[in-house]
């Protein structure tokens, strides 16, 4: 094959291996660095976007606080405690925040141990 | 839209959806070639070659899902390290200067005696090659660093590729060709 070659051929070849001499390689270290950080960048990529738990906090909190205030009202007046409920729809908030804690703990729990066995 | 570049559009897709192989793939196959052009085109300074190109590949994970299969994923990649660099210019004060060629004509070199080493460091020309490799099949790329940038036997080449030395010798001839081709248009503007 050599014999056939032409100037041109020649000169690519060495065109070719001056382009990729010691010069344009990268250290295997730093290859091998932006490489994990690549992998991370993209499993993060691929994991689904969670609502923003502050704001579900944030937001549950204040409709508990609004139920109390409003529960605390009605109780006030001398009305007894299944009649509060049945007066006022945001007893019923109180009832459901209280159930939505150990709920959510629960979710929680469970999903860090499916996160740990993965 | 053209079928040319199915398969880095597959490519680019899988790694969209975040397949580790094809990742794996994907970086095996562009990661020294796009540091090489940023080296060049930066002229040689390398700490900040390797910069720019962790730069680049943070970029192209983001944005691979706006890659459409218009041109090669390898020169959509150069596209994205070349903005980097001309930033890098930019930023530092400096003329984008890799891409001006001496008064020595390249293209009447190559087909005479041995290229002078005055042209062969030209970084302009260098930047010309590897974006020219770009434009070659995945096939004719692989074969050509391997053989010469390498130094890898045929014998060797032909195990990897699965293929025998005769079709190998014959894969060098095609995409030299190829290559000399897509060159000659190229160095019409250095």
């Amino acid at each position: 094959m050599n014999q056939q070659e032409s100037p041109y051929d020649r000169n690519l070849e060495k065109l070719i291996r001056a382009s990729f001499g010691p010069d344009a390689r990268l250290a295997p270290e730093t290859r091998n660095q932006l490489y994990r950080r690549l992998v991370a960048e993209l499993r993060e990529t691929r994991r689904p976007k969670e609502f923003p738990k502050g704001i579900l906090a944030l937001f549950s909190s204040l409709v508990f606080l609004l139920a109390v205030t409003s529960v605390l009202s009605v109780w006030e007046t001398g009305v007894q405690w299944p009649q509060i409920f049945a007066l006022n729809p945001f007893g019923l908030l109180v009832l459901v925040n209280l159930a939505y804690l150990p709920i959510s703990s629960l979710v929680i729990i469970l999903r860090r141990k499916s996160w740990a066995s993965a | 839209m053209s079928t040319e570049y199915e398969d880095d559009l597959e490519l680019a897709g899988r790694v969209s959806r975040g397949d580790e192989d094809a990742f794996n793939t994907f970086y095996a196959h562009h990661a020294d070639l796009v540091f090489g052009f940023i080296v060049h085109l930066l002229k040689g300074k390398r700490t900040d070659a390797e910069e720019i190109w962790q730069d680049t590949f943070l970029a192209a994970i983001r944005r691979l899902p706006s890659y459409q299969g218009q041109g090669r994923l390898l020169s959509w990649l150069y596209g994205i390290a070349r903005h980097k660099v001309s930033d890098f210019w930019r930023r530092n004060g400096m003329e984008n200067s890799a891409l001006i060629g001496s008064p020595r004509d390249p293209r009447e070199l190559m087909d005479s005696g041995p290229l002078p080493d005055e042209v062969l460091n030209r970084s302009a020309l260098r930047v010309r090659l590897i974006e020219a490799l770009a434009e070659l099949p995945g096939d004719y790329r692989l074969a050509l660093i391997a053989r010469y940038a390498e130094e890898r036997s045929v014998e060797d080449i032909a195990r990897q590729l699965g293929r025998s030395y005769k079709a190998v010798e014959s894969l060098l001839s095609r995409a030299k060709a190829a290559l000399r081709a897509v060159l000659s248009c190229r160095m019409e503007d250095l």
